[in-house]
């Protein structure tokens, strides 16, 4: 078990509205273990994305067990002070859209995970600008998110899901709003992460190209895994 | 801490995301919520300040023209006027001055008609130590320096008809005392207008006449042997008039009937009292009004949950507890409260210094017994009313802020994406 990050077994969630439920997964399981580089696949209502904010500790599901790292720690058994800390110290989120603090230059963009934990400015900046130089970022640090281009946004993204030195990096769709060539490079950066840094990637796609880089493709299909 | 930087960056950082309306943070609602706690605030201090004003001017007038304390006889007059004034000043704490004057209520005649009003015949070597009459003459009078001379308020002047240098008439509608010779017949006494007094108050410029005090004693008992040393009262002065209520009741305690005591705050208490109920309610009134623009900044704060709807759910995303994002909101909403109450405060500072330096409002004296708005601040009330706005939009925005701060990451996630 050295080797596990993460554990899903027989997830559900399901939503409620007025005397409707609505089930968006049902009973997902799966491990991923380091290094691991997976692709979710699957038609839009299949259920990937609330997937991904199960496994990322963002939303409750309604019943299953997610389990992170060796000692194999129940994330919804919680508190939110607790699962708040884990999330900002093992996981890693990359969204389509960047998520950048607009009143926030490039840098602090990327400092923020660390500042959020309370440690240092100081202690962060460095590591930032260190991050910044890897996405090829380091003549734009001092911009905010406006001044830069949807591409670069995205890098400033993984730089700063990078920055607390994550375990999991999760990514939504995070290639939907680039050309092919900015696609190209997020995905050639997220994997050198992957291949030097040993983080695993747990990414939801509709691109077939995007998909077929990763080690290994799962696909959904009404919240449930496709097994092929 | 990094609550509090988050804060001030989202406040004070200009926006440079185009698909926004909002250049800052600050919003036409959240500037509407500032004014609206600044406006209550400075709705409060003003009226306060002018309460103030009106209790201090009118404590000044009271005080001023009868002394802190007057000590008095009912029914027939002070015969041992020197063991008696001893007394009075062994008994009385805080004691500064003491004065003796005859008090008498008479009706005025002159060209223009009669009126009724209060004649008090004073000791001048003793009378200004203890009250400021004589310091509202008007320019070209004098206070009386011989019997048969008069000094009276300018209202009355203007009543009867008379100027400086004219003659009125003092009708005494019965003289004597009873237990002398009982109620004697009328008495008439010429006096010639030497001043004329602007003592600040209406009722009083309306009233009262001031001459000396064997000219009164005449009026009242006519030449009578041995009345010289008659009087009605004492009026003393204390080295605190603040002090004078509790100095009233232990000098009262010396002495029982005929005797009375009473202090300047006993003397127009209706008026001094509908001040205080008048102050009190106006207060409760703009606090209530001070709530409903408290209530301004949590729906500031409710909208601020759209306009920063990504960098909240980003924050929790990356790993902010709730805890600190209720304190970031918290914030927020404290700085909106702060920075409508500091704006009330200073506004409030320019407007009592504009209506004290010019006396900008003009009142009509004869209803308010003042002729213009007056204004003091009391330090520690303005700090009060101040800790108190402050205090009701803190605690305005605990709810939206524990709402914010409440919210799933993914409730934002789904809506911005």
């Amino acid at each position: 078990m050295d080797g596990l990050v993460l554990r899903a077994r027989d997830l559900h969630k399901d939503f409620i509205k007025g005397d409707s439920k609505l089930q968006i997964i049902k009973g997902v399981s799966f491990d991923l273990m380091k290094g691991d580089c997976v692709a979710i696949m699957g038609a839009s209502g299949a259920g990937k994305s609330t997937l991904l904010h199960l496994l990322g500790g963002l939303d409750r599901p309604t019943s299953g067990d997610i389990y992170f790292g060796k000692k194999l720690v129940n994330l919804w058994k919680m508190s939110d002070e607790v699962l708040s800390k884990f999330r900002n110290e093992n996981l890693g989120f990359i969204f389509q859209f960047h998520y950048l603090l607009t009143e926030f230059t490039a840098l602090e963009n990327v400092m923020m995970p660390v500042l959020i934990s309370g440690e240092s400015r100081s202690a962060a900046l460095s590591r930032a600008k260190e991050l910044l130089d890897f996405v090829g970022l380091k003549d734009r640090m001092e911009h905010r998110p406006a001044e830069l281009s949807g591409g670069e946004q995205q890098r400033v993204a993984i730089a700063r899901a990078v920055m607390m030195r994550p375990k999991l990096i999760l990514a939504d769709e995070m290639t939907g709003n680039l050309d092919s060539e900015n696609s190209r490079r997020v995905i050639d950066l997220l994997l050198s992460l992957n291949r030097e840094l040993g983080i695993a990637i747990l990414l939801v796609t509709h691109d077939h190209d995007v998909a077929s880089r990763m080690k290994r493709v799962i696909t959904m299909k009404d919240g449930k895994i496709q097994t092929s | 801490m990094f609550a509090l930087k988050i804060a001030l960056r989202f406040l004070t950082s200009k926006k440079t995301d185009d698909d926004s309306p909002h250049t800052h943070f600050l919003s036409f609602v959240t500037l509407v919520s500032v004014i609206g706690v600044c406006v209550g605030v400075l709705a409060l201090l003003l009226v306060t300040s002018v309460v103030n004003g009106f209790e201090k001017e009118l404590t000044q007038i009271i005080s001023g023209t009868q002394g802190d304390i007057i000590f008095y006889s009912r029914g027939s007059p002070i015969r041992d006027r020197e063991s008696l004034e001893r007394k009075v000043r062994e008994f009385t704490p805080n004691f500064e001055a003491i004065t003796g004057s005859f008090v008498s209520e008479v009706m005025f005649n002159g060209p223009n008609g009669v009126s009724g009003g209060i004649i008090e015949g004073v000791d001048p070597q003793t009378w200004g130590s203890v009250t400021s009459v004589a310091s509202h003459l008007q320019k070209g009078g004098v206070f009386p320096t011989e019997e048969g001379q008069i000094a009276i308020g300018e209202s009355l002047a203007e009543k009867l008809g008379v100027k400086v240098g004219e003659s009125i008439r003092v009708i005494l509608p019965f003289s004597g005392y009873e237990g002398d010779s009982g109620f004697g017949s009328p008495r008439v006494q010429d006096f010639v207008v030497t001043g004329l007094l602007h003592l600040g108050m209406h009722d009083y410029d309306s009233k009262y006449a001031y001459s000396l005090l064997p000219s009164v004693q005449r009026l009242v008992f006519g030449d009578s042997a041995g009345v010289k040393d008659y009087i009605t009262s004492f009026r003393l002065k204390l080295t605190n008039s603040n002090l004078a209520p509790q100095s009233a009741v232990e000098l009262s305690k010396h002495f029982g009937f005929p005797y009375r005591v009473k202090d300047w705050s006993q003397l127009n208490k209706n008026l001094l009292y509908a001040i205080q109920l008048e102050k009190g309610v106006i207060t409760a009134l703009l606090t209530a009004i001070m709530i409903v623009a408290a209530f301004n900044v949590i729906s500031a704060l409710l909208m601020m949950v759209y306009e920063k709807e990504k960098e909240i759910t980003i924050l929790r995303v990356l790993g902010m507890k709730m805890r600190d994002q209720f304190i970031l909101f918290s914030w927020v909403g404290s700085f909106f409260g702060l920075l409508g109450t500091l704006a009330g405060v200073i506004l409030g500072l320019f407007c009592v210094f504009i209506l004290s330096k010019t006396h900008l409002i003009q009142l009509p004296a004869e209803i308010y017994h003042l002729e213009y708005l007056p204004v003091v601040i009391h330090f520690t009330e303005w700090c009060s009313i101040a800790l108190m706005a402050f205090v009701i939009c803190f605690l305005a925005t605990v709810v939206p802020a524990a709402k914010i701060a409440r919210r799933s990451p993914v409730e934002g996630l789904k809506w911005t994406a």
